[in-house]
Formats: C-alpha cells, sequence, structure tokens
C-alpha cells in the first residue's frame, strides 16, 4: 500500500515538476519565479541578520583591541617624551643656573670657582667636607662655600684649612660655624650650626616681627659672606625673658650633606 | 518534516557558507533528502526531496522545476533502499550518500548541457560527493534521534 502511495505521489511530483520546467519560459512563471526568489532572499537575510550582526560585534571588538594596542604603544611613546621633557627642563634649568652664575659674577665683582666634593665621612657629616680645590686654585680660609638651588644662592659653609689640592670646609650645620644674617631683610641676628640638621637663629631683637616661614638670608655683615644668600626658613621662634630678645630656629634651602658640587667666591685682592 | 526542513534551511544559509566556500560544499539539502529516504521510506524521501530541489531552483535562478525532477527520483530511489540493507551502518551511510552524490551530479550535468547552460565540473563531484559522504552519518543520527526517526 505504501509502495504503491509512494509511486503515485512520485508520478505526481514528477509531473508537476515537469510542468514547471515546461512552464519555464512563460512571463507569468519568471515573475513568480522573481517574488520567490526574493521571498528566499528576504528569508535569507532574516536568518542571517543575527550572524551578521555577531560578525560586526566581533568586528568591533577586534577594532577595540586594536586600538588598546595602539593605545599601549601610545603610551610608550608618551613615557619617552615625557622623559624627554625632563631632560629639556633640566637643560632649562641648567642654562638658568649658568646665566645666574654669569649674573651673580657681575654682582660680587668676585670670581666664582666650581669644586667637587670628596669623600664625606659620618663622625663629620654634619661638621664638615673637602672639596677638590686648594692654595693651587687660589683658595684662602674664610671663603664663602655656596650652591645654587631654586634658582637661589644658598650659604653651604667657609673654607677652614686649606690644603694645596684640597680644601676642609665648614658646613652650616656645624656648631662651629656663625654667619650674620637677618630675616625678610629687615631684622639682623646671627645665625649657627648645631651639629644636627636644625639651625639656630640668635640675638635677634625683642621688636623682630618675625613668623615661621620667613626667609633668612646673609646680611654681609660678618666680612665673609656677601648680603643677600639664602639660608632658610624660619621653622620656631622663642622670646627670651627679661627683654634679652628672641631666638628662632630655621631649616636650612637645601643642606650640604644633599648636594655633590660647590661654588667657592674669590675675593679679589 | 516541516521542523526538519526549517532547520536544514537555517543551518545550511548560516553554518556551511562559513565552513567551505566555492564550488566545493556541504549539500545538506540533498543528504536529508537521502537521510529522510532511508529512515521513512520513498513517500518522504520524494516529498523532501521534491520541497529541497525547489527550494534550491528558486535559489540558484536555474530552471525552475529541474532540481526538484532531479531530488523526487534520488527521494524515491533511495527510499526503495529502506529495510533491504542495515541503514544504520556508517560505511553504508557514505557509499549511498556518495553514489546519490554522483548520480545526482551527473543528472545535473546532463540537464544543464539540455538546457543549454555551461557545465559544471565533474573533477568537483567526487569530492563533493566524498565530503557529503562523510557528514551523512551524522545527519543521519541527528534525524534519528528526532521526530523525522
Amino acid at each position: 500500500m505504501n509502495r504503491r502511495a509512494a509511486l503515485h505521489v512520485f508520478i505526481l511530483l514528477t509531473a508537476i515538476s515537469m510542468t514547471i520546467i515546461c512552464l519555464n519560459g512563460l512571463q507569468s512563471v519568471k515573475i513568480i519565479k522573481n517574488i520567490l526568489l526574493h521571498v528566499f532572499f528576504q528569508a535569507s537575510r532574516g536568518v542571517e541578520y543575527p550572524i551578521d550582526k555577531i560578525n560586526s560585534f566581533s568586528e568591533r571588538i577586534n577594532i577595540m583591541l586594536d586600538a588598546y594596542d595602539e593605545n599601549i604603544k601610545l603610551k610608550e611613546k608618551v613615557k619617552v617624551l615625557e622623559a624627554q621633557n625632563i631632560l629639556m627642563k633640566y637643560r632649562e634649568t641648567e642654562i638658568q643656573r649658568l646665566n645666574e652664575l654669569l649674573n651673580f659674577e657681575k654682582y660680587t665683582a668676585g670670581k666664582l670657582l666650581a669644586g667637587k666634593i670628596l669623600l664625606q665621612f659620618p663622625d663629620t657629616y654634619f661638621a664638615g667636607i673637602n672639596i677638590n680645590k686648594g692654595k693651587k686654585h687660589g683658595i684662602k680660609k674664610d671663603l664663602p662655600v655656596l650652591s645654587v638651588h631654586d634658582s637661589k644662592w644658598i650659604v653651604v659653609g667657609r673654607t677652614e684649612e686649606v690644603y694645596d689640592d684640597f680644601t676642609k670646609v665648614v658646613l652650616i650645620t656645624s656648631s662651629d660655624f656663625r654667619c650674620a644674617a637677618e630675616v625678610n631683610g629687615k631684622y639682623c641676628g646671627v645665625i649657627k650650626g648645631q651639629d644636627r640638621w636644625e639651625l639656630r637663629m640668635d640675638y635677634l631683637s625683642p621688636d623682630a616681627e618675625i613668623r615661621e616661614g620667613d626667609e633668612i638670608t646673609t646680611s654681609g655683615k660678618g666680612g665673609i659672606f656677601p648680603p643677600g644668600l639664602f639660608i632658610g626658613d624660619i621653622t620656631g621662634i622663642k622670646t627670651l625673658e627679661f627683654s634679652k630678645g628672641k631666638t628662632a630656629t630655621a631649616k636650612s634651602y637645601r643642606y650640604p650633606q644633599d648636594i655633590s658640587s660647590v661654588y667657592l667666591l674669590l675675593k679679589e685682592d | 518534516m516541516l521542523r526538519v526542513l526549517t532547520v536544514t534551511f537555517i543551518v545550511q544559509i548560516l553554518l556551511l557558507r562559513y565552513i567551505i566556500s566555492g564550488e566545493t560544499g556541504i549539500n545538506l539539502f540533498l543528504i536529508v533528502t537521502i537521510e529522510m529516504a532511508l529512515i521513512k521510506g520513498s513517500l518522504y524521501g520524494e516529498v523532501t526531496g521534491f520541497i529541497t530541489g525547489l527550494i534550491e531552483d528558486v535559489a540558484h535562478m536555474g530552471v525552475i522545476g529541474s532540481r526538484a525532477l532531479i531530488r523526487t527520483l534520488v527521494g524515491f530511489l533511495t527510499g526503495s533502499l529502506k529495510g533491504k540493507f542495515a541503514a544504520g551502518n556508517i560505511l553504508f551511510q557514505f557509499i549511498v550518500t556518495f553514489i546519490v552524490f554522483v548520480v545526482h551530479g551527473i543528472f545535473i550535468y546532463l540537464l544543464r548541457l539540455v538546457f543549454g547552460l555551461p557545465p559544471s565540473s565533474l573533477h568537483r563531484l567526487f569530492m563533493n560527493a566524498g565530503l557529503n559522504g562523510l557528514i551523512a552519518p551524522l545527519i543521519y543520527s541527528l534525524l534519528k534521534g528526532t521526530d523525522a526517526g
């Protein structure tokens, strides 16, 4: 029965197929074919739509990944540029420092000599340093030893013992160091080292209107240091009893222990 | 059967174009026709073949009805093998699919000659037949596991 039904259906379908084949040339069949083709492609597009969306999404992900890689490369370039920028700034600062050096030379009418700090020893850490310039280079006792920081000339110490090739310098932090100074260019006193980081300023008048953070500079009265060299900032003030005046504690702008080279201000004979 | 045809249609459109491109490809419609015929007999085979053939006729923009005619014949003849051999045997699946694909390809070749269309390459025919023969057991198992079985 089944075989017979299959045979009947086969004959029917074959007949339909043959008829369709024969009718292929008709205009109406061509129109129907075009309509079916249109429907077929619309259906295909409908089925492909989610896949296309997924493809488009994956393409975007790829683009994002490329952008991520590019971003990493750009970050590396930025780092290189930042390093170059730092170098440029350093050079700019160096140029500024050298310009100030020239100006300072004019200002003091003296001669500057650069020196390098030799070995420092723990037992004389606050007291002194040795520099690689001596009598041969025109160094004498009690010459100002300076450094430059933030475009400011800063007191490092003074020469003490001068040898042929090197000189011992008494540092500003040494208890042997004394220097005439003033606060805000008005109130005079004497800066002393204390064999520790903190400096001390004595002999300030009772009327001195000073406060923490005020600048201390050399006054030029001691005969060793010219006026206007920076020493440090006031960190504490103490008023003495019986109108004996005021004392102040200070910190240096830049401690000599943190530098590697100094400048010696030679005096003209 | 409608569900099987719908799934076949979607899978044919969606997946197979990503697997193989060019003239070499998997013809899921023909494999399904063969497997339906082997599982359920000539009646289902020829109806499946007629419908899938008609869809392909529309898709290929050739002579409408030509593939439907050949597929109907393929479905009917393959269905006559039902019950005569161990249909679940992988080797049998491969051999039947291979032969049907070759015969189907030759029919198409001849039909194209009759209608004055450029003939398709017979070199790729055997490659296609082998490839589809390898897929056939998998499709058979899937169809067996569904309502079609």
